[in-house]
């Protein structure tokens, strides 16, 4: 058989290209000791933000391709997140650069593995077929273990990348395992393709109702369950994030959670309603349980990453009604859920990055006492980031929450509503007790706080304009998400 | 008019309350430029209010789809008149730029006091942010085009007025004030949100257009009672309640005399010119439900009422700024009468030229205290008006305009409500007539003590006596212009006069009011030269008596002991009723019962989840299996 090399677009893969010149630019220059290393964070956030303007540049053209023999979509959906992730990684950068200092850790490797985890969260948005998802899931994977443990002598950060490959491991092999069962049952990796099998004309096929391809889709979700932490697979979470470092927590609880939902969004919601109804049952259930395991949990803590671990696997929960919608409002009120959700998440760990001390962090709650009088800036950022993530108008929080229960007010589960209402309001407890410690406690000792470093600043000014424009404004990006799932229709 | 002015009309104030409230530290040791910003914004509002009322005057108002910004949320097709959409817009017509040109101008002359009135306080910036953000969310409140928009409006006013209420938050009575003011309003924002869930389920929609276009052609749905009268009856009554709260009406003003503890510009502004307005704004805005429902005879009693009520206890008090307190309430009653019998044009007219009088006089009551450390006690002024002269001319435009001489201002606003009171309900007429001599009588009361007379000032504030600086003598001054001659520039003529002419597209046409306007004019003159000279007879030369002497006086001047009764009959059963009832049975008991039994449960789900959570991670793989296992056996064979 003759080799056939398929014509390739290039300028439609700008925004992967990008990363790839800009990961392999931070490799080199990593190596002249001349260079500071500031100078190599700043390289990202450059990168990125030129695969981000191409990104939005070729949402706005109406971009709508496949690319290698069909495994690769660049459309408006794929460019979409696209976005989300791009900006998930300039901020997470932003706040890297002060965290980690001018000191003699090496930081080429971190900022490297950065942008290898977000050139595979691209892939999984992109990915058309599931080989291609896969392969995206190990590259982003495979860089986050490492970033977990990038703090080698921190014995916590060690201990966190290690369960994280371990269990991540895990995962990876049932999910490989559930696409050799679809492949089996199905005959091809395709996505679109797998789907269209599933429905002869009106009539569902024979494939929709065999097992071993219920099992093989069983298994993915499984897969996907792990990598956006829902429950029951969400244990590595809280212990990850309080190891790893906060900036990677921050990156981990944003930019690949996007990037698993984007994936299972991709199979899900067009594949849910030809699947028997117990599978839709799954979906619900898994919402049901994420919502409320995480936010009962969160209640419990202390420690104020591992509340915004348990938080962040809430919020999880919470994209999953839009998935449980199966309907093309859930999905692209879950697309719009997740860039808010980026956004504020990132924009909350960044206030723990600044509320450090000279001793380290403060990762108490309590040692937020008294924060908002005394430090009226970083009480502010944090009251916004909290009222955001609690869903409180105008912020953007209220706009996603809003559209993800309405679309499941639309597919009629109404039972997933009011837990979704229910567990809203839990939340909102826990998120407010830190407002509450933080305006109405006094602290326990002063504490001598470190200088804001500038980049940070500017990293929550940008998390704080993007939350409040998007509660004022909705329509920015929801038309955008609307738009990129209609075009999917057609 | 394009949207982009109002835009910068309402971002200007905003821009300001973010500059002093972000960069207040840096500010704090430069009052000027604090102040400055804080009033240039307002000037920035003030400007394009003139634009906006120009376009208006030209007839290019602002309004439907023109007005229309973005929808903020588009819902699906919960209701039956298709999809639910919060839009975000401006409506800009004679009545909203009447609104505009009183908030702006009062608020920009009010900042420029400030400057002078504020210096040296502790709180410097954080108190022209609060006033910046009042102004920003008072423009909202009458720029949206929608009920939902002058929510956010009246909350946010409610907010400020709460904050600057308690802006000396280290006195107790101040903090008291301010959470009294927050409460009593919450009551009646709990009826304006009502209302505004009666309107959605009427309307389907909570934009004035599409509202009151389906109410005139009668598209409504019927949610209470058997026709769509009763229905916009519920309406309509639902949202006075929330005016009655904002607009201190009975029996919610109760807030309003207390409400003096903040600052004095901040009564001006807040308490006397702009924000206590909002309710009879909001009926008039409403006018067409209003005249639908037939409910404005509701709103004329009670505005009457308040009115008599008001300036009754206003005739005992010897607190300078709660005789000004009571005064306003009872002139809001005089608002509420015009927009409740039906000339709208009239109670706005009337809103317009008490900014003016009673804003400057609130401000002479500050540049009074200002120059008498603080002293309130009319008790201990007198014989002011050597020492005081700029204040004192002033303070007395402001009185004569209030006390209806002719002429001034005030007589011609108040005559024209009167006047039209008198067809549909002459007993309103009367009353309103008896409080007219009240008020004349008490306000002549509080001059002739202040200003005449034997000083009484104590010898150590009297070597201290002095006129307040340019900074504050100025805005009184400009202030005294339109307090005097408003009238005569835009009242002339009753229903012909300029301000009806330039509101007629606003409102539903009032009826001509029957008989001699001169006659009117003339009762009207002589009731109030009457009240100054009956005051003139009995305080000229003497004080008030320190002590009240027979059971009357004392009732009046303890307020009637309202607030007494409602802490007895409302507030401490209340009190009672939440410390057993909700907090040792339902809190204690109950909830604590529940929330530690929950806390038990979580501890011992806990206790197996932290097992689970042992950070060993074969530990988690069994679980995860687990959940594999269940959730499969769930999948494959519960079908």
């Amino acid at each position: 058989m003759p080799l056939e090399i398929p014509d390739i677009n290039w300028s439609l893969l700008m925004p992967q290209l990008v990363i790839v010149s800009t990961l392999l630019i931070v490799l080199v220059f990593d190596m002249f000791d001349a260079i500071s290393k500031k100078t190599l964070g700043w390289m990202t956030i450059v990168g990125a933000g030129i695969a981000l303007w191409s990104s939005i540049d070729l949402l706005q053209a109406g971009t709508d391709q496949t690319q290698f023999n069909e495994m690769f979509r660049i459309d408006s959906y794929s460019l979409f997140f696209n976005i989300i992730f791009l900006v998930s990684t300039i901020l997470v950068a932003l706040v890297s650069i002060s965290y980690l200092g001018s000191g003699d850790k090496k930081q080429g490797p971190y900022y490297l593995l950065i942008l290898l985890a977000t050139l595979g969260m691209m892939l999984m948005a992109a990915g058309n077929e599931l080989i291609i998802v896969f392969l995206g899931l190990e590259l982003m994977s495979l860089s986050l273990y490492v970033l977990a443990s990038y703090f080698r002598e921190s014995p916590a950060s060690s201990e966190a990348g290690m369960k994280y490959l371990l269990l991540g491991a895990f995962a990876s092999a049932f999910f490989l395992y559930g696409i050799a069962l679809v492949y089996g049952a199905a005959g091809t990796t395709n996505i679109p393709e797998i789907i269209s099998k599933l429905s002869v004309g009106d009539q569902l096929s024979l494939l929709s109702e065999s097992p071993l391809f219920l099992a093989g889709i069983f298994l993915l979700i499984v897969g996907f369950g792990f990598k956006v932490a829902i429950v029951p697979f969400h244990q590595w979470a809280p212990d990850v994030y309080e190891g790893a470092p906060t900036t990677i927590a921050a990156f981990i609880s944003a930019g690949p959670k996007a990037a698993g939902f984007a994936a299972f969004l991709t199979i899900f919601v067009d594949a849910l309603p030809k699947l028997p109804t117990q599978a839709t049952g799954v979906i619900v259930l898994l919402a049901m349980l994420t919502m409320t395991v995480g936010n009962v949990i969160a209640i419990a803590q202390t420690n104020i990453k591992r509340m915004l671990a348990y938080s962040s696997i809430a919020h999880a929960g919470y994209v999953m009604i839009g998935l449980a919608a199966a309907n093309p409002d859930g999905k692209s009120s879950a697309m719009l859920y997740l860039f808010i959700y980026c956004v504020m998440n990132i924009g909350a760990f960044g206030v723990v990055i600044m509320a450090r001390t000279a001793d380290g962090e403060n990762l108490m709650i309590s040692d937020y006492a008294g924060l908002g009088f005394r430090k009226p800036l970083l009480a502010m950022f944090m009251t916004l980031m909290l009222l955001s993530l609690a869903g409180f108008p105008p912020t953007a929080g209220f706009v996603g929450k809003l559209y993800v229960f309405k679309s499941a007010v639309e597919a009629r589960h109404y039972w997933l509503v009011i837990f979704g209402a229910i567990n809203t309001a839990i939340s909102a407890f826990y998120y407010l007790r830190v407002v509450v410690t933080m305006y109405m406690r006094e602290p326990e000792e002063e504490l001598e706080f470190k200088p804001y470093p500038p980049t940070l600043v500017i990293g929550l000014v940008l998390a704080a304009i993007g939350i409040l424009l998007i509660g004022i404004l909705p329509s920015l990006l929801l038309d955008q998400a609307q738009s990129a799932v209609q075009s999917a229709l057609l | 008019m394009s949207p982009n002015l109002i835009l910068v009309l309402l971002i200007s104030p905003l821009v300001g309350f973010l500059i002093n409230g972000l960069f207040g530290k840096w500010l704090k040791g430069n009052e000027k430029l604090s102040g400055g910003i804080g009033a240039l914004a307002v000037l920035v509002s003030l400007i394009c209010s003139i634009s906006a009322f120009i376009s208006v005057k030209n007839g290019n108002p602002l309004e439907g789809d023109a007005g229309h910004l973005y929808s903020w949320i588009v819902s699906g097709a919960f209701i039956a008149g298709g999809p639910f959409e919060v839009n975000i817009g401006f409506h800009v017509d004679a009545l909203t730029t009447v609104m505009l040109l009183v908030i702006t101008g009062v608020g920009f002359l009010i900042h420029v006091y400030s400057i002078g009135y504020m210096h040296g306080d502790e709180g410097y910036t954080r108190y022209f942010a609060y006033l910046n953000l009042f102004v920003f969310a008072m423009l909202i409140l009458v720029l949206g085009n929608n009920y939902l928009m002058m929510f956010v409006g009246w909350e946010g006013v409610g907010l400020c007025s709460y904050l600057l209420i308690g802006f000396w938050y280290e006195k107790q009575s101040a903090t008291d004030a301010g959470k009294k003011a927050f409460i009593v309003n919450r009551i009646g924002d709990f009826g304006f949100l009502l209302g505004m869930f009666t309107l959605f389920a009427a309307f389907g929609s909570l934009d004035f257009v599409s509202i009151f276009d389906k109410a005139e052609a009668g598209t409504i749905e019927i949610v209470f009672g058997e026709t769509t009268k009763a229905t916009l009856m519920v309406a309509t009554l639902l949202l006075f309640v929330g005016a009655i709260g904002k607009s201190a009406q009975l029996p919610l003003y109760v807030w309003l005399p207390d409400a003096m503890e903040g600052p004095t510009p901040v009564s001006a502004l807040i308490h006397a010119a702009t924000m206590v307005t909002a309710g009879v704004y909001m009926i008039a805005r409403s006018a067409i439900l209003y005249n639908l429902a037939e409910t404005g005879a509701v709103v004329a009693w009670i505005g009457v009422l308040t009115a008599l009520f008001a300036a009754i206890i206003a005739l005992k008090q010897n607190d300078i700024k709660r005789i000004l307190a009571y005064s306003t309430v009872s002139q809001l009653g005089y608002m509420f009468v015009g927009v409740g019998v039906g000339a709208y044009a009239s109670g706005i007219f009337h809103l317009v030229t008490h900014a003016f009088f009673k804003g400057l006089m609130f401000l002479t009551a500050g540049s009074v205290m200002h120059a008498m450390a603080n002293e309130l006690d009319i008790r201990k002024m007198g014989g002011l008006r050597n020492k005081l002269p700029i204040t004192h001319a002033t303070f007395l435009v402001g009185a004569l305009a209030i006390a209806g001489a002719p002429f001034l201002s005030g007589f011609w606003s108040k005559d024209e409500i009167l006047h039209s009171a008198w067809d549909s309900f002459p007993f309103i007429y009367i009353i309103g007539l008896v409080t007219a001599f009240l008020t004349a009588f008490y306000m002549f009361r509080l001059i002739f003590v202040t200003f005449y007379g034997e000083s009484r000032v104590e010898p150590e504030v009297a070597s201290h006596l002095h006129e307040s600086p340019a900074v504050m003598w100025l805005p009184l001054a400009i202030l005294a212009v339109p307090s005097a001659l408003i009238g005569l520039l835009l009242g002339v003529g009753g229903h012909n006069s300029w301000f009806h002419h330039f509101t007629e597209d606003v409102f539903p046409k009032a009826h001509e009011a029957s008989g001699s306007v001169l006659l009117f004019m003339a009762i009207s003159s002589v009731v109030g030269i009457a009240g100054i000279a009956y005051a003139w007879k009995r305080y000229k030369d003497r004080a008030p008596s320190a002590e009240p002497t027979n059971t009357l006086q004392k009732v009046v001047a303890n307020k009637f002991y309202v607030d007494e009764v409602y802490n007895t009959f409302i507030v401490q059963p209340i009190k009672g009723a939440s410390h057993f009832l909700l907090w040792k049975l339902f809190d204690s008991g109950i909830i604590d019962g529940i929330v530690n039994g929950v806390a038990a449960l979580i501890r011992v789900i806990g206790g197996m989840l932290r097992r689970l959570q042992t950070g060993i991670v074969q530990a988690y793989i069994v679980s995860m299996v687990i959940g594999i296992v269940l959730f499969l056996a769930y999948y494959l064979f519960f079908t």
